[in-house]
């Protein structure tokens, strides 16, 4: 990212600074309080947790990849390409998670390592993808069309959220990633922010013109009025 | 006041952040265009489905355990019987496409079908073995049967025209007891690994809710 960029993604939230949020402001200084030490409290617990995982605990790994398996998932969902099985590629994450783990020595390091990993299964399932796909003379925009066209998405999902879900695959990266971890397990900005490794006020930035995005969109397409 | 500082405000409010403040700036924006409050419908609407659609999407995530952790040449060995097998499936798959019953009279083994063949004595012919295979692995639970349908993989015309040479594959059902299952995916390299396979046990002990 540029450093013009980041300037302007921190230009809404930072004219907005000093508002807490409602959470915050509706609890009171007390219930603030509260939150912020139950808050503190289960990093502490996480952080304890990582390194017992990462100092070899088998119990421990599991704790952890069953905290963060969910949203692993949503940045494979943000990565993959369409026709990719969103469990095989997170049985892969898991695969490196059990071998390779242990080789991280900070534990504040477990959430962005996940993701990269996350986005290397999703984004080698593309290059098999489209090497395949030459091999066998298909577009490489539809690689495995031979298949019938599977669109990743779960076939329960209901239509409207199918067709917005796939609108949301058109968000560029900086934007698609941080909504679909909102919109999974509904992560707080800090929690974003430790998986991407930018701040909070760019997260709030980057959901913000993202949904605006998603808005606009949804529009265009038919979706909303 | 900004498009930005307005998307800002409607994210605060959607996500359940927004301050006394943000909801006044937000209610004065409104007085001034109308179109605010649809817009700020509009992203909670969107947000709705989005979360439902996205939580139902990453559901398959509850599923996914880590898989064991056996050492790697143990995941090697394992990973070139699976992959033998499932060269032989892949085949047999374009085979069974081309399933027939086939209609003719092979040979039968002294002592008739498995289930009636003679266990004991000595082993006449490799259909004889056969079948006191397939009896003794009934007895011990293992072998469930040979299916009647064979699979039927090339015929070809004997030379002297008195016949065809045929070849197929027989199949024999049969149960075996595993710790584990495992199936197989491919690693962040693009190497074929075993994974794990957890399968959800549901429980019969019904009791009654009322």
């Amino acid at each position: 990212m540029t450093q013009t960029e980041h300037r302007v993604d921190y230009e809404p939230a930072e004219a907005l600074r000093g508002s807490a949020p409602a959470r915050e402001a509706s609890c009171g200084p007390d219930g603030e309080g509260v939150i912020a030490r139950f808050e503190q409290a289960a990093r502490r617990s996480e952080d304890r947790e990582a390194r017992a995982a990462l100092a070899g605990d088998e119990e421990s790994l599991q704790a952890l990849w069953k905290r963060h398996r969910r949203w692993v998932a949503a940045i494979l969902l943000a990565h993959k390409p369409r026709w990719a099985d969103l469990d095989d590629l997170l049985q892969e994450v898991a695969l490196a998670v059990v071998r390779k783990m242990h080789e991280l020595r900070d534990p504040g390091a477990v959430r962005p390592w996940l993701r990269t990993v996350a986005i290397n299964a999703a984004h080698a399932a593309g290059r098999s993808g489209a090497k395949r796909s030459r091999d066998i003379g298909l577009s490489e925009e539809d690689p495995h069309a031979e298949r019938n066209t599977r669109s990743g998405i779960s076939p329960g999902v209901p239509e409207a959220g199918r067709r917005l879900m796939e609108l949301a695959m058109e968000l560029p990266d900086g934007y698609r990633e941080p909504l679909l971890l909102k919109a999974v397990h509904n992560l707080s900005y800090r929690e974003i922010g430790s998986i991407l490794g930018l701040p909070e006020t760019t997260i709030e930035t980057r959901i913000a013109r993202g949904r605006r995005q998603l808005r606009e969109l949804a529009i265009e397409h038919g979706i909303s009025e | 006041m900004s498009e930005g500082e307005l998307d800002i405000l409607i994210t605060r409010v959607v996500d359940g952040r927004a301050s006394h403040e943000d909801w006044r700036r937000l209610e004065a924006l409104a007085g001034q265009d109308a179109g605010v409050w649809r817009d700020l419908a509009q992203a909670q609407r969107d947000d709705q489905i989005l979360r439902r659609a996205v939580g139902m999407a990453v559901g398959v995530a509850a599923s996914v355990e880590l898989p064991a952790p056996v050492a790697h040449e143990a995941h090697r060995a394992r990973f070139q019987v699976g992959e033998r097998t499932r060269r032989v499936a892949m085949w047999g798959g374009w085979a069974a496409a081309a399933l027939v019953t086939l209609a003719f009279v092979s040979k039968q083994p002294p002592g008739g079908t498995p289930q009636q063949a003679n266990t004991g004595g000595p082993i006449l012919s490799a259909a004889d073995a056969l079948s006191k295979y397939i009896a003794q692995g009934q007895r011990e639970g293992r072998v469930i049967n040979e299916m009647p349908d064979k699979v039927l993989v090339n015929t070809q015309p004997l030379a002297d025209g008195q016949g065809y040479d045929v070849v197929y594959f027989r199949l024999i059902m049969e149960r075996d007891r595993v710790p584990d299952l495992y199936r197989f995916s491919s690693d962040e390299l693009g190497q074929p690994v075993p994974v794990r396979v957890v399968i959800p046990q549901i429980s019969t002990n019904v009791t009654n809710p009322l």
